[in-house]
């Protein structure tokens, strides 16, 4: 099987070159009552869009150190937008607030009355940014798109966009001209273009889920790791889609296709998926009497007669994993298994690694259970 | 004195902002003045319109230079009515910080209380400004509904959204004109409201003034304050004190007083220990040990020990001021011992205590008595001597002290002045302190009542009063609870 | 130096330190001790603030019993009430929201999330006093951030790279010599150092980036109302101050503050992953890291007022520190109140009433003091030897040397001067600051010693039971204080047998160690008789008399030298005038120029000399021209100015008008003078009752060193008489010479006759014979009045 061979080899490979654990500050920011605090709340602690109402504006800074999967602190500064508090963070608290950032999320607020002002601030919080972590990466989102009719949704957007990106290279320039950088870091990093990525978002849909997935895709370390490990798997079991959540958030950490599943015409069916399983959740804990934050399934499954069949499982410590496949029972069940099989290979998920467990054995194990799953076939 | 008082809100928009100030730029600069604000309210909004843990409560703090102390009471009322769901608003107050008495290890003599600066009474204030405005606020949403209630230094109609629109000069100059026109304290009711900066500054000017303010802040209510001295707790009253009045309570009492305090005040003479007044007044001890210690409080009386000439009074180093005749010590002394006729005493010290002349032409009359004044009759007394002892000493010297002198108030003089102490006669019997230290006997364990007595804490004065015993018959029966004859001392201190 | 507020459980209620990073923000890194009650909004209304139910009407309604961190914000406070209520404390619960409640984030009845925010003050507060209160709990600190430059780092690298080296967890050698390069780079700015690490890998620039931009060790304080502000002093001058100036020392040496944090942040995360109970944790805590022991020994010394010593185990090894607030071994009066602190303190006046200008001159103070060590001489000797440094020896030798009964004087000698009177002193001061002595006046067999007033006998069940095991066979404590205090005696009296006397010396001791008794010492003022009164003032207006004839003998036929003089005394009289007013002599009410510019001879005349006729010419000159210059200056023109015969003819006979007019009061005066009644010298000034004496009372010098004037005629008036005793003395040559010597020690006694040295000391200071002191005082005792108190 040569499958789970090279897995094993490029899981070697991998595992060989695991990261220990990563810290990152990330600069949560954008006018006031823009949404910064609403979207925190639900991404990471089980806010149902409408608790959001009740939430109180932030003041100054409110911090939390948010543990995403075992190996990554997310040092989340949710910033209050409040003109008092900008004002404060781009001076007296400036070398503070902007220095070792990992990422900016800035919030505008599509229906915002008065966007030049807004425009204004941005510019000046991307120039301190560029001051103080020139490394950092900068998401934009343009939130809010729900009160905007769906059908111009897409050119506001991109008006929007257009603008933002021509304000960004304003301030990046101006931050040139001012910086000459003596340390002349920046021509070793061929000059500073931030590199920025741009998000329609609402907290009534999956669209809050498909931005933050990519914010902290990049962040997440090992990524390679968890590719291949993921693709061996998917490649063992023969998976049509599999998709690795965390924990809590329900974000897509990562996800494999098989050539099948990448002619799913649904390009957003993963944050769906993640914003259908967080509701999920908060049904069964509504009907179960348990706290929001307790893991309220371990497992889920699906089964489409003849179309597919899915299930969705507790994973590791802080992942849970979905695999979607073709329909039949016995490919389900040996699916189930060698998912839990496979556990030993993600543990580095759950914290930095100890000493990666001699590999080769783990695919010797997964084999095992593909030969015996030949084994039934052929009686079939 | 309030250095500035000010008004600060938290605006869904603009985030923590002076709304009013008193004086104008106390705070934030404001255009037209250019004195310096008192400090960098960057530096200390934090603590103005604080996280959410530490709102609704009394928060004080320094500012860095440690020259203002800023007093504040951060309201935050939660209803859904408002943008972002709360109204947090702060009345605060700047005043003189205590200032830290830096390096020196000693210097701190200076007794609680004394402080020019003290902060203390200013708590009440900015409680109650929090507390009115609160109501205020969620009856009739006097604060929320102030149409010009906007941050002062909010220069162009930025962030002017919703309910905060309308030009800052027009408010300001609203406030001014109110300001001008409150200076005559007419009970409004004339117009609707006060702007708030012009009630501010009327606050300040009031309590600083005249320490109290009473201000209608629109026709129904009225803002009532009163700058209470603070004073340290007072000491506990005991049944065997003797209370001695310091101010004429027939003058000062009147009918609005506590029934129970205007009985017992009516038998402080300076010689009835507690429980007699309080038997006396018919009240209950407990009940005239609590009106006399709110007197005490008040600084109105003060405690003294029983007198008995058979008690025992030592000098302390108090007692050197008195020779020196500090404040004319010496003269007050001999207006309120001179017993009859012995105005001489007064003359004669007069002249004794002079360190060089003074009125020394004037003295001349008076009885020859050797010794010079009141001085000898103070610095004789002695430990282990008792008054009725001392009183002999000076009769067989032939000083007639009691023709001149009242000795109880001339022995009383010298307590209260300092000059002298009572030597207590404390009672100790071994066998008792030995089973208490081994934890055997638990005070009045069923024993003799007077057996707790023993154990060294209490003084005769206690055993007599408590027991209502002489101080023999108290010896008496102690020396009977004894069993062994050595087991019972009797310590003075 | 009594202070009048010190630190106690009740009003010191925890210590925590909270840092701040660029990257993970302000961190609450450690509280102590693990439960910091939640100071109840108006506990100061009950028995520790009277009278004080301020704003009752006040009180606003949602007074939240408990505020979550958590970011459920405002929205979800009610929730947790109920499970709350009986919480240990030490077990981590869990919310209906599904948040974790650990026990060790809520400190004083706040999240600490909450806390650590408003705990790092601005950089505005770099190295001054910040404090917050909320409601009645006060946060005072002294806040210390990283220099402008961001680099903690004092220069000396090398041997500090090297120190960092050794590897104890991965990253702090990373961190130790990352730092160390950014410590090379002197001033180079921050951010300029991050992005040159970040250029070499990852990890470093992780721990690089994680630099510590301020600590602040925080004291968590209850006051009283009244006594905020003493109680913060105290505080902040005597501990918060230093103690975080040691960790500042470390902070910038090793690393020392960081990285303890770092240590003790990663157990908490630990801890609060697999709920660890609190005091489980806590034990760990202050096992592992020295910086967290250090906060426990703090908190568990001051607040018990004891002397808090730290050890910080740093990258550079053991720094030790130790902080106390010194407390006054003694109080000079009884204290207000007498269940107060102060109360069981030693009382003794005998610091308090050090002369002014002898304070400086230390011989006093090694004449009058001697030390008494507050425990085993073998215990402290061991101290001693516990750390040696170079002091050691001698100081082993000093303690050796020290006895209750030795002045530091005679200690120095007794050392066979092998310490010199410095090293005595300093050493001393050394013991008493650090509480292991106390100085008091040497203990003296013949000097009487009362109980305590102020000793607290609520201790006496304890005291007890240790005299009795220190001394048994001897009276027990209670009865030998009582007998003490019957009536004060010397205390050799109280000693059975000579046998006893050094036992007996050594219980004196430890009672006064304990506070239990105290020496009763007698102090004195002259007391001048009617008699010397009369005596001097006779003498002084006679003296005025003869000096004013002189004066006109001069004015008759006035020469230009002198016309000064002459015209000096018309004129002087006015300003002298107001000069006997200030100079306060007020025997005769002067209205004569001429006694008072003699009786101003006496203000200016040294008090000293004793004989007293003096030449007068002399002297007289003196307050002539010094108290009426401004006359005898326009007079001077004036005859310069005069030029016409008639002018001159008509100054003439105003001048002759004037000095007539004076002789003839001068006459009167003279008659008035005779008629009185001569002063007798009777054996008993005291005791003479003449006529002429009724109606002048005696009078007290308040400090016979300090007289002038009149006073220091009195004085030499009291000499003389005991001279003529001397010389009245009737035959016996002994006698004879024993008053002479009454009589040439009084002026070398009377400087003690103020009312504030005991006489008890003189032996000392005048290094004589005690039982000669008190002959030679018992000799002169009729001349002045005693007063006896500690």
């Amino acid at each position: 099987m040569p499958s789970s061979t090279d897995a094993s080899i490029n899981q070697a490979a991998a595992q060989a070159q695991l990261k220990k654990v990563k810290k990152q500050k990330v600069l949560l920011m954008g006018k006031s009552g823009s949404g910064k605090s609403s979207m925190r709340s639900i991404i990471f602690s089980n806010y149902l869009a409408r608790d959001t109402r009740r939430l109180g504006a932030t003041i100054d800074i409110d911090l939390s150190h948010v543990k995403f999967l075992g190996n990554l602190t997310l040092n989340l500064w949710d910033c209050g937008g409040q003109e008092a508090f900008m004002e404060n963070y781009l001076s007296q608290q400036r070398a503070h607030v902007f220095s070792n950032v990992g990422v900016l999320i800035y919030v505008f607020d599509i229906e915002s009355r008065d966007v030049e002002r807004d425009l204004a601030t941005y510019v000046n919080i991307i120039s301190a940014l560029g001051q103080y972590s020139r490394e950092a990466k900068v998401f934009v989102l343009i939130h809010k798109m729900d009160l905007i009719q769906s059908t111009n949704r897409e050119a506001i957007f991109n008006q929007r966009v257009a603008v933002v990106r021509r304000k960004t290279a304003e301030a990046v320039a101006i931050l040139h001209k001012h910086q000459p950088s003596p340390s002349s870091l920046s021509e070793s990093e061929g000059g500073i273009d931030l590199d920025m990525h741009l998000f329609a978002t609402s907290i009534w849909d999956q669209s809050l889920y498909k931005a933050w997935a990519s914010i902290i895709h990049d962040l997440v370390p090992n990524l390679g790791v968890i590719e291949t490990q993921l693709a061996s798997l998917g490649v063992a079991i023969d998976a049509d889609e599999i998709l690795l959540f965390e924990r809590t958030s329900f974000l897509v950490v990562s996800r494999w296709s098989s050539h099948e599943g990448d002619r799913n015409p649904y390009g957003d069916r993963f944050e769906r998926m993640s914003n259908i399983l967080k509701s999920w959740k908060h049904t069964c804990s509504k009907f179960t009497g348990t706290p929001r934050n307790a893991e309220q399934f371990t497992e889920f499954e699906y089964k489409m007669g003849p179309t597919f069949s899915m299930f969705v499982t507790k994973f590791t410590a802080n992942t849970y994993i979905l695999v979607a496949m073709p329909p039949g029972e016995a490919r389900f069940n040996s699916a189930k298994l060698n998912v839990a099989a496979a556990r030993p290979w993600f543990k580095f998920l759950d914290g930095p690694p100890v000493s990666a467990g001699p590999p080769g054995q783990i695919p010797a194990g997964l084999g095992g259970y593909s030969n015996e799953m030949g084994g039934m076939a052929a009686e079939a | 004195m309030i250095q500035g008082i000010f008004y600060a809100r938290f605006f869904p928009r603009q985030g923590t902002r002076i709304v009013a100030q008193s004086p104008p730029g106390c705070i934030v600069p404001v255009p037209g003045v250019d004195k310096p604000c008192l400090f960098d309210f960057g530096v200390l909004q934090e603590y103005i319109i604080p996280r959410q843990a530490f709102r609704n409560r009394y928060i004080t703090v320094n500012e860095p230079s440690g020259k203002y102390s800023v007093l504040g009471f951060p309201v935050s009322i939660n209803d859904s009515k408002y943008d972002r769901n709360e109204f947090i608003f702060n009345f605060g107050l700047v005043v003189e910080a205590a200032a830290v008495r830096d390096g020196g290890t000693d210097g701190h003599d200076a007794g609680p209380g004394g402080d020019d600066n003290d902060q203390v009474p200013y708590e009440r204030v900015v409680r109650r400004l929090a507390a009115t405005f609160a109501e205020m606020e969620k009856q009739t949403g006097f604060l929320s509904q102030d149409q010009s209630a906007r941050p002062v230094d909010d220069s162009d109609g930025s962030g002017g959204s919703d309910s905060e629109t309308q030009s800052p000069s027009k408010a300001r100059a609203a406030a001014a004109a109110a300001v001008r026109n409150d200076h005559l304290h007419n009970p409004v009711g004339s117009y609707r409201r006060r702007p708030i900066e012009s009630l501010l500054e009327i606050i300040k000017e009031d309590l600083n003034n005249y320490g109290e303010c009473m201000i209608p802040v629109d026709d129904a209510n009225t803002l009532n304050m009163k700058l209470f001295p603070h004073h340290a707790t007072p000491p506990i009253v005991r049944g065997w004190h003797v209370p001695v009045a310091k101010v004429k309570f027939a003058d000062v009492v009147d009918p609005t007083w506590d029934l129970t305090l205007q009985r017992v005040v009516a038998h402080v003479d300076g010689v009835a220990d507690v429980r007699r007044i309080a038997q006396r007044a018919d009240v209950s001890l407990d009940l005239a040990k609590l009106a006399l210690r709110h007197l005490l409080y008040y600084d109105t009386v003060l405690l003294l020990d029983i007198f008995l000439f058979g008690a025992c009074y030592a000098p302390r180093p108090g007692i050197h001021d008195f020779v020196a005749n500090v404040g004319g010590m010496v003269d007050e002394c001999a207006n309120y011992v001179c017993a009859g006729g012995a105005v001489a005493v007064s003359a004669k010290s007069t002249g004794a205590d002079d360190g060089g002349g003074g009125a020394e032409g004037s003295s001349g009359q008076g009885a020859s008595g050797n010794g010079a004044g009141e001085e000898v009759l103070m610095t004789t007394f002695c430990v282990g001597k008792t008054v009725a002892e001392w009183l002999k000493l000076h009769m067989d010297a032939g000083l007639d002290v009691l023709r001149f002198v009242d000795v109880r108030r001339l022995v009383q003089f010298g307590v209260i002045k300092g000059c002298l102490y009572r030597v207590h006669k404390h009672v100790v019997s071994k066998q008792y302190l030995a089973a208490l230290a081994t934890g055997q006997a638990r005070p009045v364990a069923g024993g003799d009542p007077l057996q707790r007595y023993t154990d060294g804490c209490h003084t005769f004065d206690q055993i007599m009063t408590e027991q209502g015993l002489t101080d023999a018959e108290a010896m008496e029966k102690l020396k009977r609870l004894s069993a062994s004859a050595g087991d019972l001392g009797v310590i003075y201190k | 130096m009594a202070l009048s507020v010190l630190p106690s459980p009740d009003n010191f209620v925890g210590v925590a330190l909270v840092i701040n990073r660029s990257r993970d923000g302000p961190r609450f890194v450690f509280h102590y001790p693990p439960h910091v009650a939640a100071a109840a909004a108006q506990s100061l209304g009950s028995q520790a603030d009277h009278g004080d139910d301020m704003d009752d009407d006040d009180d606003l309604a949602p007074r939240r019993n408990s505020r979550m961190a958590s970011f459920e914000g405002s929205s979800s406070h009610a929730e947790h009430g109920a499970d709350l209520g009986n919480w240990n404390h030490d077990d981590h619960l869990v919310t209906d929201s599904g948040s974790q409640i650990v026990p060790w984030e809520r400190v004083a009845g706040f999240p600490t999330k909450d806390l650590e925010n408003i705990l790092t003050p601005a950089r505005a507060y770099h190295k001054r006093l910040f404090q917050v209160s909320l409601d009645p709990l006060y946060c005072v600190s002294y806040p210390i951030y990283v220099p402008e430059n961001g680099v903690w780092r004092k220069k000396k690298r090398e041997q500090q790279r090297t120190s960092g080296v050794k590897d104890d967890d991965g990253s702090a050698q990373v961190e130790t010599d990352g730092a160390a390069k950014s410590g090379d780079k002197g001033a180079s700015d921050a951010d300029r150092l991050d992005r040159r690490d970040a250029a070499k890998g990852a990890e470093e620039a992780e721990d690089k980036k994680s630099n510590m931009t301020m600590f602040n060790l925080v004291f968590f304080l209850h006051p009283n109302k009244h006594e905020v502000r003493d109680l913060v002093d105290v505080m902040f001058v005597h501990i918060i101050k230093k103690i975080n100036k040691a960790y500042k020392y470390c902070q910038q040496r090793s690393d020392f503050v960081w990285k303890e944090s770092k240590k003790i942040l990663a157990l908490k995360d630990k801890g609060r992953e697999d709920k660890r109970k609190m005091s489980l944790l806590w034990d760990e805590i202050l096992a592992t890291s020295s910086l967290a022991a250090s906060m426990q020994d703090i908190y568990e010394a001051v607040s018990q007022n004891k002397i808090a010593a730290l050890q910080l185990e740093t990258a550079e090894g053991m720094v030790t520190h130790s902080v106390q607030i010194p407390v006054p071994f003694h109080v000079s009066d009884l204290p207000p109140d007498p269940e107060g602190d102060q109360s069981g303190l030693w009382m003794t006046t005998a610091n308090s009433f050090i002369p002014d200008d002898d304070i400086e001159e230390p011989e006093y103070l090694d004449k009058n003091f001697a030390l008494l060590l507050l425990a085993d001489e073998k215990k402290i000797v061991a101290e001693l030897q516990g750390d040696p440094d170079g002091a050691t020896v001698s100081m082993v030798e000093f303690v050796r040397h020290c006895k209750p009964t030795l002045s530091f004087h005679q200690v120095g000698q007794q050392s066979s001067n092998v310490l010199t009177p410095a090293q005595v002193r300093k050493y001393a001061e050394h013991f008493i600051y650090w509480r292991r002595a106390i100085a008091i006046p040497p203990l003296h067999a013949r000097d009487m010693y009362i109980v305590n007033p102020n000793c607290d006998m609520r201790k006496l069940q304890q005291a007890s039971a240790r005299w009795a095991r220190q001394f048994p066979l001897l009276p027990a404590l209670p009865n030998f204080l009582a007998e003490l205090s019957v009536a004060p005696r010397p205390y050799k009296l109280h000693c059975p047998s000579k046998a006893h006397r050094h036992v007996y010396m050594q219980m004196l001791a430890w009672l006064m160690r304990g506070g239990w008794v105290t020496q009763l010492c007698t102090f004195a003022y002259v007391v001048v008789w009617p008699e010397i009164i009369y005596e001097v003032e006779y003498a002084l207006e006679a003296e005025e008399l003869t000096s004013a004839k002189r004066a006109q003998g001069v004015a008759r036929e006035p020469s230009p030298s002198d016309t000064d003089t002459t015209l000096a005394s018309p004129g002087s009289s006015i300003s002298a005038l107001a000069d006997t007013a200030t100079a306060g002599f007020g025997f005769l009410s002067l209205l004569d120029d001429a006694s008072n510019m003699s009786s101003s001879v006496a203000t200016l005349r040294p008090n000293t000399s004793s004989d007293r006729d003096t030449p007068i010419a002399s002297p007289l000159r003196r307050p002539g021209d010094s108290l009426s210059r401004g006359t005898s200056h326009d007079s001077s023109v004036s005859a310069a100015s005069l030029s016409t015969p008639a002018e001159q003819a008509a100054e003439k006979a105003r001048l002759e008008r004037i000095a007539d007019k004076a002789a003839r009061d001068l006459a009167e005066r003279a008659m008035a003078h005779a008629r009185k009644a001569a002063p007798v010298r009777t054996a008993h000034p005291s005791v003479n009752s003449a006529r002429h004496l009724v109606g002048i009372s005696p009078r007290i010098i308040l400090d016979a060193k300090k007289a002038t004037g009149k006073e220091s005629r009195y004085l030499s008036a009291i000499g003389q008489r005991l001279r003529d005793r001397a010389a009245a003395a009737p035959g016996a040559a002994s006698k004879d010479a024993w008053e002479g010597r009454v009589a040439e020690t009084w002026p070398l006694f009377w400087k003690y006759f103020n009312g504030r040295s005991a006489l008890e000391r003189i032996a000392l200071q005048e290094e004589m014979k005690r039982k000669d002191v008190w002959n030679l005082l018992t000799a002169m005792s009729e001349f002045f009045i005693c007063v006896r108190h500690w």
